[in-house]
């Protein structure tokens, strides 16, 4: 039951990109040098790229859904509430309390680098190709579709000890994207679901967490 | 007055005005005028048809679009529209609605109708505040506390309003068919000028309790969801229209659905929501000519229950 229409989401969006321009720039940046330490990483890159990553989650939840959604869905607000709870768990798990860092395992690290990917350049191009074309684009951590998405990637390359608590927040929102995309019929929204929801089982597959 | 006494004294006149020269084209003016209702607690009369906007109006800043609604409006107007609907829930739609009718220079047969929305009583009076500056209107002619959200505190306010000339009607609202009970309840109980809620050819479970509760207490009826948003359209818009829908002038599948509705004797408005200006002007239709008796009314359910 959304208070909208896609054509309506699209120009929301269009008008958001152009009122918060250059964070798209800023945002991927900040998304690359989280991949790059998640890769390559080094002393205090978990706790860099959880502070990056919390960041992401922050700017939706502070600046996304309050600002301009809730100017159309009365659910915003509650939206923009979880994501900044999955901000706070971030800090939590990653910066004070961040993973032991065994390498990841091969395919949740090759899936994790895909994923991340998908989120930075794909997800855009998803929501781009749309009606109301690339002023519409979804970005990583100025939008939630992608930021969600890039925060399952980087978890999967994180390895290790990665609380399931992680997992609540971006599986609610795939319940959001689901039926979005169904309601709506918008492509972004069923993409993000078709990625989460492997992505999330990886993340907790027994095999991938130590005893 | 109910459809029945309506058509008949209808009929009466436009049978006698036929044995009179000038028959024709007065016979036409009558046909061609806006089917009304009159409102129970006043007996003041609303055109059969009204304007919802769930969804519809909520086009947040995009210019084209807002100019667009302006023009849903236009059309409503200017067909013989009176009574548009909106709600606090309903997003940017009061501040769209507002820019139309600014748009238009507030057209004076407006008839405005809105809902308070929220759990707090004490919070009622700002939420109508900020509606009724977002309207630009003085004050709405009728406020509903919408899905019977803490509804008794909610009338409270609204009786002192109405006491006051802050509003001339008050009402509550329900959708989906969800809580009829509890507004059978309100409606036993309470001094209601409108009720709202969701009726239409496939979705008649009000007229088991609801709708001859509402004549029996003269309260007006808004009827929501006239076409399930756009469901009954799809549904139906492959079939073709029956031939005998011609006898109460429906030409198009919204006419034939929005003209069931308001044929139900209690039914006071339907307020179906669209965001084209042509749809508009296919809704307005029904606004128009006969409306189909009890005989034809079984068998339009018939028809589409066949479908």
């Amino acid at each position: 039951m959304f208070p909208f229409d896609v054509e309506v989401l699209d120009s929301s969006y269009a008008l958001y990109n152009a009122a918060v321009w250059p964070a798209q720039a800023v945002a991927l940046a900040l998304a690359l040098i989280a991949v790059w330490l998640s890769v390559w990483p080094r002393r205090g890159a978990g706790r860099a790229v959880g502070v990056l990553l919390a960041a992401g989650w922050l700017w939706c939840g502070l600046v996304f859904f309050p600002r301009y959604l809730a100017q159309l869905d009365f659910m915003a607000p509650v939206y923009g509430w979880a994501f900044v709870a999955q901000a706070g768990l971030l800090l939590w798990a990653l910066v004070w309390r961040p993973p032991r860092p065994p390498a990841p395992a091969r395919a949740a690290g090759v899936a994790g680098l895909a994923l991340a990917f998908l989120a930075v350049c794909g997800l855009p191009l998803v929501s781009g190709f749309g009606e109301a074309g690339f002023a519409a684009a979804r970005v990583v951590g100025i939008a939630p579709g992608p930021t969600v998405i890039f925060t399952l990637a980087l978890l999967l390359l994180a390895e290790g000890r990665v609380p399931r608590l992680l997992a609540i927040v971006p599986l609610l929102w795939c319940g959001v994207a689901a039926v979005t995309g169904w309601a709506l019929g918008v492509p972004e929204s069923l993409a993000v679901v078709l990625l989460a929801l492997p992505a999330v089982g990886l993340l907790l597959w027994p095999a991938r967490r130590p005893g | 007055m109910s459809t029945e006494s309506w058509q008949t004294s209808r009929r009466a006149v436009l049978g006698g005005l036929a044995t009179l020269p000038f028959a024709g084209p007065i016979a036409r003016a009558i046909e061609d005028a806006p089917i009304t209702r009159t409102i129970p607690s006043s007996g003041e009369a609303l055109p059969v048809i009204g304007m919802g906007s769930w969804i519809t109006f909520n086009v947040g800043g995009d210019q084209r679009l807002r100019d667009v609604r302006a023009e849903v409006l236009r059309e409503f107007f200017a067909r013989g529209g009176k009574l548009v609907d909106c709600s606090p829930m309903y997003g940017t739609s009061a501040e769209v609605i507002g820019y139309g009718l600014e748009k238009l220079g507030r057209p004076p047969q407006l008839f405005a109708a809105s809902k308070v929305w929220t759990w707090w009583q004490s919070n009622g009076p700002e939420q109508m505040e900020e509606q009724r500056a977002a309207w630009g209107v003085e004050r709405f002619d009728l406020m509903q506390v919408h899905n019977l959200l803490n509804w008794d505190g909610h009338l409270e306010t609204l009786k002192a309003w109405k006491a006051e000339g802050r509003l001339r009607y008050l009402g509550i609202t329900t959708s989906h068919g969800s809580r009829h009970d509890e507004m059978e309840e309100v409606m036993k109980s309470q001094p209601l000028d409108f009720v709202q809620l969701t009726y239409n050819i496939l979705d008649r479970e009000a007229e088991e309790r609801l709708l001859p509760l509402a004549a029996d207490r003269g309260q007006a009826v808004l009827v929501n969801r006239p076409f399930r948003q756009k469901a009954l359209i799809r549904r139906f818009e492959g079939y073709p229209l029956p031939d005998w829908a011609i006898e109460f002038g429906a030409t198009n599948w919204p006419q034939f659905l929005l003209k069931f509705i308001v044929s139900h004797p209690a039914v006071t408005c339907a307020v179906p929501a669209t965001s084209r200006p042509d749809h508009m002007a296919e809704n307005m239709g029904a606004l128009h000519g006969r409306l189909p008796d009890a005989d034809l009314r079984r068998r339009m359910v018939a028809y589409v229950e066949s479908l």
